[in-house]
């Protein structure tokens, strides 16, 4: 049963003429790179608000609720790009840069208090 | 992907709606059961069927309680050896592991008390992790008896962390997934509209007396609209209660600043934020608490005790916060007083929130709802069973749209998806009313009476799902699954049949429990499940008819394919 619905699933996709591995490439671009790209933001900017100032709870209680949608427009930008490989590497590479970006500012903080 | 947005928006909303629709359906399902949590673990302990009471004396009947706890058992092997150096000698039995913290929570829908006790892991391998293993009980607050764990919870101890995390708690993988499937759940309302945006007329079209492609769709687009709202908030509000779990900045990246932050906020608060190592007692925390409600009362807002807790137990650096209880607005718990624990001395107000607390507390507690609202509280049942209304027709709609083609090619997605839709309509009904079923048939002194009423629930839940299975081949041949009907009659009985037995196992049948001595958690219940059976009743009927005026060529198509 499970065959048939892959098989299913696999007749519309063969369809539209677009590949397998084109489809779980922007699958896993929405889901984890959606993922790691809000996490990098988040961290950068919850970094960014400690070195300018703001608490931590504060920074991180008010950057949840932008994460979440972030996170929801990365996902559904990840579909509608035209580009799959621009998609890729502002999510997954700007994600890594962001966290880069923020264990910066972190060790900056640090170092300064 | 496609050459059109919308196609690709199409491709979303479909495939993940499909995937993650089932998951989803179990999340709405029973958060709406969970608005009634408190009110369905009434009906499951009728020993505890008597009206919600405040916080009792703490010195007179919860520290002696506290003082006989030890720490979960479950908890303690699947804990201990994890947190426990083991270069460090042998673990720490359970029984013997030194009580560091005390807590006891209570609402205005709470007659029984919940409260616990943490343990510290004397050896730890992270001395800056967080090494508590921990021990609850719960009490009548009018005597002081304790209420024995084989007695399952079945409201907030097993349909509500359902609503979060699924009972899947190997690894958090529940919770995390339930997070992930509630943003394909906005992601899925921000598609649909983008898919509808064209076509306005749509969205408040409801053609009832259309074949069943056009009035499932009509439906899901309807509800999906009339809740929008509904579901947007509850959906976004739902992550964040979880957010900084979900994206763990400060765990990992941002560890060493938090930390930084954790004693910067400590030495401002003057709460420590580690124990001295130094013995101290614990001084009367009833004074404390009759202290902490003079200040409120001085505010002009005087309340009862929500939550209670101490801090570094029998240590000099130890303390005790009196939370006041949020029954009259949106946050749960607010206005703490923080006493010194050996002398009572009071070491800090909580200062009045940001703007930002207010507006997280605000969002975060409209989705929790420990407030006093019965309205509202409805309307968010009602909500909730909107979104699963919306989900499931969503399904029938995908079968409907594709079985004629899939009777004549053969494919069995189709009857896959319906059989997987009676699974998480009817039969997560039938396995809901199962276990309220069980809980009044099984013997009150059986020892773990509550692991056997979870093991019927899913137990039933899986006997629906093979059924519909076994079933689904009329999908083949474009046709209703038989599933749908006799499922629906099985709830209409077991429905019944739990009312009944509620009558006769407490002798609270619904004239005493509405008028006689009004009881209003009970009734509820047991009316929830006759409209249950009432609603059951018609859809059976319906489906009934529908299996009758079945097009006879259909079979024919159906016959050929197969």
């Amino acid at each position: 049963m499970v065959k048939s619905f892959i098989v299913c699933f696999w007749f519309l996709i063969m369809k539209k003429n677009i590949s397998a591995l084109h489809i779980v490439s922007r699958i896993t671009a929405a889901s984890v790179g959606g993922y790691i790209f809000t996490y990098g933001l988040s961290a950068f900017f919850i970094a960014l608000a400690v070195v300018i100032g703001a608490a931590f709870d504060q920074a991180q209680m008010g950057f949840m609720m932008l994460a979440i949608l972030v996170y929801l427009a990365a996902f559904l930008w990840a579909f509608s790009s035209k580009n799959l490989t621009k998609v890729w590497l502002i999510l997954f590479g700007g994600g890594g840069i962001m966290v880069v970006a923020a264990l910066g500012l972190q060790s900056l903080n640090l170092a300064g208090s | 992907m496609f050459a059109k947005f919308r196609e690709n928006m199409g491709w979303v909303h479909t495939w993940f709606g499909l995937v993650f629709g089932f998951i989803l359906m179990a999340v709405f399902f029973f958060g709406a059961l969970s608005v009634f949590d408190r009110e369905i673990d009434r009906w499951a302990i009728p020993e505890t069927r008597y009206d919600p009471q405040p916080m009792p004396s703490f010195d007179k009947m919860l520290l002696p309680i506290l003082q006989t706890l030890h720490a979960d058992e479950a908890e303690y092997n699947s804990q201990m050896p994890l947190l426990h150096d083991s270069s460090k000698g042998p673990m720490t039995p359970r029984t013997e592991l030194p009580a560091v913290e005390y807590w006891a929570y209570t609402t205005h829908r709470d007659p029984v008390l919940i409260m616990g006790v943490g343990f510290e892991v004397p050896h730890p391998k992270d001395p800056d992790g967080h090494n508590h293993i921990h021990g609850s009980t719960t009490i009548d607050p009018r005597n002081g008896n304790q209420f024995s764990d084989s007695q399952l919870k079945i409201g907030s101890d097993f349909f509500y962390p359902m609503h979060y995390d699924l009972h899947l708690d190997w690894q958090g993988i529940g919770w995390r997934l339930v997070g992930f499937v509630t943003l394909v759940m906005l992601a899925a309302l921000v598609t649909g509209v983008l898919i509808h945006l064209n076509f306005f007329k749509d969205m408040f079209t409801f053609r009832a007396k259309k074949n069943l492609q056009r009035s499932s769709l009509d439906l899901h687009i309807v509800s999906g609209v009339v809740a929008l709202p509904f579901l947007f908030f509850f959906s976004f509000t739902g992550i964040l209660i979880w957010a900084q779990y979900h994206i763990p900045v400060y765990e990992y990246t941002l560890k060493p600043m938090n930390h930084a932050f954790e004693e910067l906020k400590s030495t401002q608060t003057g709460l420590p934020l580690h124990p001295a190592g130094e013995y101290a007692p614990l001084a009367s925390v009833d004074d404390m608490v009759i202290k902490a409600k003079q200040i409120w009362a001085d505010r002009g807002m005087p309340g009862e005790v929500g939550s209670l807790s101490v801090a570094h137990l029998n240590d000099v650096n130890g303390y005790v916060s009196v939370y006041r209880a949020g029954s009259d607005r949106v946050a749960l718990i607010g206005e703490g007083v923080h006493f010194k624990a050996s002398t009572g001395e009071i070491m800090r107000e909580d200062p009045p929130k940001t703007l930002l607390e207010n507006s997280n507390e605000f969002l975060t507690g409209l989705h929790l709802q420990h407030f006093e609202h019965w309205f509202l509280r409805w309307l968010y049942v009602i909500g909730g069973l909107l979104g699963a209304i919306c989900i499931a027709t969503g399904f029938i709609f995908f079968v409907e749209k594709r079985k004629q083609k899939h009777a004549k090619s053969g494919v069995q997605a189709s009857r896959i998806v319906d059989a997987m839709a009676v699974t998480t309509v009817t039969g997560m009904l039938i396995a809901t009313v199962a276990i309220l079923v069980a809980n009044r048939l099984l013997p009150v002194e059986m020892a773990n009476k509550g692991e056997w009423e979870k093991n019927v629930f899913w137990i039933t839940w899986i006997l629906t799902m093979l059924h519909a299975f076994w079933r689904s081949e009329a999908v083949l041949q474009a046709k209703i699954n038989p599933a749908w009907c006799e499922q629906s009659w099985a709830l209409v009985f077991l429905s019944i049949t739990a009312v009944f037995l509620n009558w006769f196992t407490t002798g609270d049948h619904l004239i005493k429990t509405m008028f006689l001595e009004p009881y209003w958690a009970v009734a509820g219940v047991d009316l929830s499940l006759l409209f249950t059976a009432l609603m059951a009743f018609f859809a059976a009927k319906l489906l009934t008819r529908a299996a009758q005026k079945q097009h006879p060529d259909m079979i024919r198509i159906g016959a050929h394919a197969s």
